[in-house]
């Protein structure tokens, strides 16, 4: 309830804040949805993820040399091609737009919190014969499940455990696979991108801040408010197992920024406001992103052990953030925001 | 599921409060009729509230009009009932699209079960008990596919036991059906937790009323509306069996919010174009009464009846209104404004209005004849 309460003070705050009337002069050049969304993904998703089908395809080398040949030195290059798998992939899960929404693969290859019963079982089943791969669900599956059998400090180990670690190479192969089908979708999705309707703009706006509005509340209640209900207990943090807890944090945070202030050359919503005149919107929220950035910053390596107060930081100024972007951005944007609490069943 | 009311008495008094009768052409009543607030407690009833209808950052379940303590949510709840144990606890799902089921005993605020969903699923709002209490269904959404099904859990645990395909996507209500089928209301929209509750599939939506097997989840039956663009929310069934819904409109075009299912067809229930105007594009509940229905049309805020037969019945001003139940034989009618009216089915007019500081809810179940 507290969480609720802090994004409702943050609210009222920004409403405050922004209580100026909006400059009516637009300096900035008029940006589209389609022109945001183009540039995001030339420039953004399709390198992104063809880099993440590398990274996973280089995991599945090494997940595989842990089998053909265990030992500490295959067993830590396999964790360290997951620790750069996994941060990638935690950067682009902030901005699930285009191919990535459609194609749900974020879903299939994130599921977590894992579910290390059912890896277990799928595991057994697997080796056994007994269960085919394609009755594999995406709650065994994907890299955080990938993370359990790799790092889990209570299992045991991959070098040790021969059937464990076949699954986990399947897991890495299965994974690689998935990313590189969706590969040609980013250039059909960025052609689609030239000749858009009006009527299509209109559905892109709604997608892209709704998605931005989707991706701070992950970050905020997913991520920090849920896991920090268990105070000085780490596991409930995305993962803990590999201590990658607020390099995982803040990659989310960098994807989610990249959506949101862009970069030199690349647009972001705060482009798209400047170009409609919304300067005084545009600066707060530079303002407001740069005080999540700072609370995320602070935020110590292990969260879950000794991060209380920097938590609550970073989970209230991420809801201001929040608030900005789904009351006033979304009001001026005309945008029918899809995580209210006030619109019907 | 509504309960049980006695159409000639409840109709009788609709048709006072619209200073009409019960005729094909319904008439407005007149607003002042329940505008008078109670300063007495309001009957007992068990509901979902929050502390405001347009910014709300509160959210509760609980037993109105009581003393007992009120249960706090993480986000709003939606459909809620008592447990039929009589127990004394109670089952709420979280708001579509939702992540809890929880199970409390009422009078002393103690949780006693919950269900957290993960990636794998998201609630949809509504529940059904097995009458015998020892199985619960929830309406769900696969996130991966996208797919609406039923989930099974243990009703005193809340432990789940499967998952059923339920004949489409978006489903919203489920109902237990007096012959042993379960009924789900399929919207046919399809959201994404990506992009929260934006409807992504308007022009292709495939709403249906369907009936499950409750022992396997098997689909029995589907039928879809009269046009595609409705989609169906909410079941009722009448003491004659006759069962209806409500539904919400995505078109352009106005429709009836109510339907009768007639045969293998769900078939509008009368309405000329001022009483399609009147009840807007979004039914928020429906009640049974006797050979008959009542649907509250949310955003149009009115209340509006159909015979069991299909004839229009009557309408009248409801501001927003949300939850229809029943205490007594008298008909409870929340508004999200904090409104609650008790319909005196045996009189002539409104009997009581109670205005609540809080934002009701969707749906309510009334207190027992114990509490």
């Amino acid at each position: 309830m507290k969480q609720r309460l802090s994004l409702a003070l943050a609210s009222l705050l920004a409403a405050a804040l922004l209580s100026a009337p909006a400059s009516a002069a637009a300096p900035a050049p008029f940006v589209s949805p389609s022109a945001w969304m183009s540039a995001l993904g030339r420039q953004v998703l399709a390198p992104g993820y063809a880099e993440l089908a590398r990274s996973s395809a280089a995991l599945a080398q090494r997940v595989d040399a842990v089998c053909k040949q265990p030992g500490d030195d295959t067993l830590d290059a396999a964790r360290g091609a997951w620790r750069q798998a996994a941060l990638e992939l935690r950067r682009l899960s902030a901005l699930p737009y285009g191919p990535a929404l459609e194609t749900r693969i974020l879903r299939r290859l994130d599921f977590w919190p894992t579910r290390p019963p059912q890896i277990e079982s799928s595991l057994r089943g697997r080796a056994a014969g007994t269960l085919a791969d394609e009755r594999i669900g995406v709650t065994a599956k994907g890299l955080p499940a990938l993370e359990y059998l790799l790092f889990d400090p209570v299992r045991a180990p991959l070098t040790t455990d021969a059937a464990a670690c076949g699954y986990a190479s399947w897991l890495a192969a299965d994974a690689a696979h998935d990313l590189d089908a969706i590969l040609p979708a980013w250039q059909d999705w960025i052609a689609s991108l030239d000749e858009i309707d009006e009527e299509t703009e209109a559905s892109m706006m709604s997608d892209s801040v709704n998605i931005l509005i989707g991706g701070i509340d992950t970050l905020r209640v997913k991520y920090l408010e849920k896991p920090a209900r268990k105070p000085t207990d780490r596991s409930g943090f995305d993962a803990w197992r590999s201590g990658e807890e607020r390099s995982h944090l803040l990659a989310l945070f960098d994807g989610l920024r990249l959506g949101l202030q862009g970069r030199e050359g690349l647009p972001g919503l705060t482009a798209m406001l400047r170009g409609r005149g919304l300067l005084v919107l545009a600066d707060r929220f530079d303002a407001q992103i740069a005080l999540a950035g700072d609370a995320l910053q602070a935020l110590p390596a292990i969260p879950g052990e000794d991060g209380g107060a920097a938590i609550a930081r970073a989970i209230e100024t991420l809801a201001v953030l929040q608030g900005l972007l789904a009351h006033d951005a979304a009001e001026h944007l005309k945008v029918r925001v899809g995580f209210g609490d006030n619109d019907g069943d | 599921m509504a309960t049980e009311l006695s159409r000639r008495r409840l109709l009788a008094g609709l048709a006072a409060l619209s200073c009409g009768g019960f005729s094909a052409r319904p008439a407005l009543a007149r607003a002042t009729a329940c505008a008078r607030a109670d300063a007495g407690a309001p009957p007992g009833l068990l509901s979902c509230w929050s502390d405001s209808p347009t910014r709300p950052t509160e959210f509760h379940a609980g037993l109105l009009g009581t003393a007992s303590p009120a249960l706090a949510l993480p986000a709003r709840g939606h459909d809620i009932a008592w447990h039929p144990s009589a127990d004394g606890s109670a089952v709420v799902a979280a708001r579509r699209p939702g992540d809890f089921l929880v199970r409390w005993h009422v009078a002393t605020g103690t949780e006693l079960a919950r269900f957290e969903a993960d990636d794998e699923s998201r609630f949809e709002g509504h529940l059904a008990f097995r009458p015998d209490g020892r199985v619960l269904y929830a309406t769900e959404t696969d996130l991966i596919t996208g797919d609406g099904r039923i989930g099974v859990f243990d009703a005193l645990s809340l432990e789940r036991l499967d998952a059923w395909p339920c004949g489409g996507i978006g489903p919203h209500a489920v109902e237990w059906i007096a012959d042993g089928r379960l009924a789900v209301a399929v919207g046919g929209i399809l959201t994404l937790p990506e992009t929260g509750r934006v409807k992504r599939n308007l022009s292709s939506m495939d709403p249906a009323l369907a009936f499950l097997d409750p022992t396997d989840g098997r689909l029995l039956s589907r039928h879809r509306p009269p046009d595609a663009f409705m989609s169906v929310r909410h079941i009722a069934q009448d003491a004659h069996g006759n069962i209806a819904v409500s539904m919400q409109n995505e078109g352009r075009a106005g429709r009836p919010l109510f339907a009768l299912l007639d045969g293998e067809r769900l078939r509008y229930g009368g309405a000329d174009a001022g009483l399609i105007e009147r009840c807007g594009d979004y039914a928020g509940d429906i009640i049974a009464l006797d050979d008959g229905f009542a649907v509250s049309c949310t955003h149009a805020g009115v209340t509006a009846s159909w015979g069991a037969d299909g004839r229009a019945g009557t309408v009248f001003d409801t501001r927003r209104v949300c939850a229809m139940t029943t205490h007594g034989d008298r008909l409870l009618v929340t508004g999200d404004a904090g409104d609650l009216w008790q319909l005196d089915a045996a009189g002539s007019r409104c009997a009581r209005h109670w205005q609540l500081p809080v934002a009701l809810d969707n749906h309510a179940d009334p207190a027992p004849a114990q509490t």
